[in-house]
């Protein structure tokens, strides 16, 4: 079962990761999806995935990177409400996603950020939906949240989400979030035997505030009070009533032990 | 459930964190609601958050409690001492509320008895406490309680694509009203 949600908009949330999403993940990864980013390259046993969860995802060192499993906002009802499309030979479509149990938020997704460079603030975006839930709106509102995540949480300018050339329910999902694509890499992967090109799509910081549904398209907004405005709506956007720490507990986080669920005794 | 009361006021008592108040911690310390006002950007699993109790538990430099409400068992929220400096007699605190508790009162009783604890039985001198300038609740609570707004960090933190001030509130021991000094909380 997918861990609290880190981030929401009206159509998903992004969650942690947790160890016992593993095995959703790897069906995931292992058929069709609806998506762009780093490629899957060959089988992946969970033995493989465990060690990469405990060595990437369970600790992690906040210079790398930050993977979430995505949930819809309202637990969707299996009646085939979500169109299945283009699901290549595997038939996964067909299949409940691992891991929907009856019990807390349904994994339909994966979404990430990976290879963090700083001091120039570009990332890796990787998202993969599960093609029962395969219209494109979820897909673009996961990577739609993870962007804003990127740019407005964690001050990065270039988001990167390389995406099939000819997978147009990709770059639509890019598009449409207003990714602009940059390059296309000619027969840049192997796929089902055969060469494909990359095309390499990117958001940058500027392009992201420009638009009128971000932070600083809202007129009159004081900084970073956007969460209701943006339609989280079942979030007030300050920690109302902390006794203040406002800052702190950031520089805590990175430095010390005693951090917000910290100072145990 | 948290463990038994460790500081009790009138409307919420503090108790110690337990194994079980984990899950209740980890929704919260990742729930933008209050991470925002937190500034803390990066996600906690499971096993993190398992890991800082554990952390927390065995390090006696710092005091975390969580806020209970009399009459009840859940918590609403926490206080956090830290960066307790026993030498200079510094420390700096922190507290959340949960959404749906908020309008209490809690934040400012639950901060109340933390600095209570802070001055009375960990012998500090003062206690500092930082707000998002636009933070309006979070600072009304500190300034109600007698904190004294010492400065402001221009564009300290970076939050929902902006720089965003940092006010600095402390209080000083001298200054605290407690039973002991004859003041009236």
């Amino acid at each position: 079962m997918p861990g609290p949600a880190f981030r929401r908009n009206e159509t998903v949330g992004l969650h942690t990761l947790e160890e016992a999403d593993l095995e959703f993940l790897q069906a995931l990864r292992a058929g069709p999806s609806v998506g762009f980013g780093e490629p899957v390259v060959g089988p992946e046993n969970m033995h493989e995935l465990t060690e990469w969860y405990e060595e990437t995802v369970a600790d992690t060192d906040e210079s790398e990177g930050v993977q979430f499993v995505v949930c819809p906002r309202e637990r969707t009802a299996t009646d085939g409400g979500a169109p299945t499309m283009n699901t290549g030979d595997h038939g996964a479509a067909d299949q409940e996603p691992p891991g929907a149990d009856d019990e807390g938020p349904e994994p339909i997704g994966f979404a990430a950020l990976s290879r963090v460079e700083r001091p120039a603030g570009r990332v890796d975006a990787t998202v993969a939906v599960h093609p029962r839930r395969a219209d494109g709106a979820y897909a673009a509102a996961a990577t739609r949240e993870l962007v804003a995540y990127a740019i407005e949480e964690r001050r990065v300018n270039r988001v990167v989400a390389p995406a099939v050339a000819d997978d147009d329910r990709a770059r639509s999902v890019l598009e449409t979030v207003g990714f602009t694509a940059e390059e296309t890499w000619h027969q840049e992967r192997r796929v089902d035997g055969e060469f494909v090109d990359v095309t390499e799509y990117v958001m940058l910081a500027g392009g992201w505030f420009d638009r009128p549904d971000t932070t600083r398209g809202i007129p009159d907004s004081p900084p970073g009070a956007t969460a209701e405005a943006r339609g989280h709506t079942d979030a007030t956007p300050f920690a109302v009533e902390p006794g203040g720490d406002g800052g702190t507990r950031d520089d805590t986080a990175r430095d010390d032990a005693a951090r917000d669920d910290g100072g145990g005794r | 459930m948290p463990g038994p009361a460790y500081r009790r006021g009138e409307s919420v008592a503090l108790h110690p964190v337990e194994e079980e108040d984990i899950e209740f911690l980890q929704r919260h310390r990742n729930d933008p609601s209050i991470r925002n006002g937190l500034t803390t950007a990066f996600p906690q699993t499971q096993h993190e958050a398992e890991q800082a109790f554990e952390r927390h538990s065995e390090n006696d430099g710092g005091v975390g409690l969580l806020v209970v409400p009399e009459g009840s068992e859940e918590p609403v929220g926490k206080v956090v001492g830290f960066r307790i400096d026993a030498d200079q007699g510094v420390a700096e605190m922190a507290a959340w509320i949960v959404p749906e508790a908020q309008g209490n009162g809690y934040a400012s009783e639950a901060t109340r008895l933390l600095v209570d604890h802070l001055f009375e039985e960990r012998r500090l001198n003062k206690v500092v406490a930082r707000a998002l300038v636009t933070n309006g609740p979070s600072r009304a609570v500190l300034e109600g309680l007698g904190f004294t707004q010492e400065g402001v960090q221009r564009e300290e933190k970076y939050v929902g694509g902006e720089h965003v001030d940092v006010a600095r509130y402390a209080v000083l021991a001298a200054e605290w009203p407690t039973a002991e000094v004859g003041g009236e909380a």
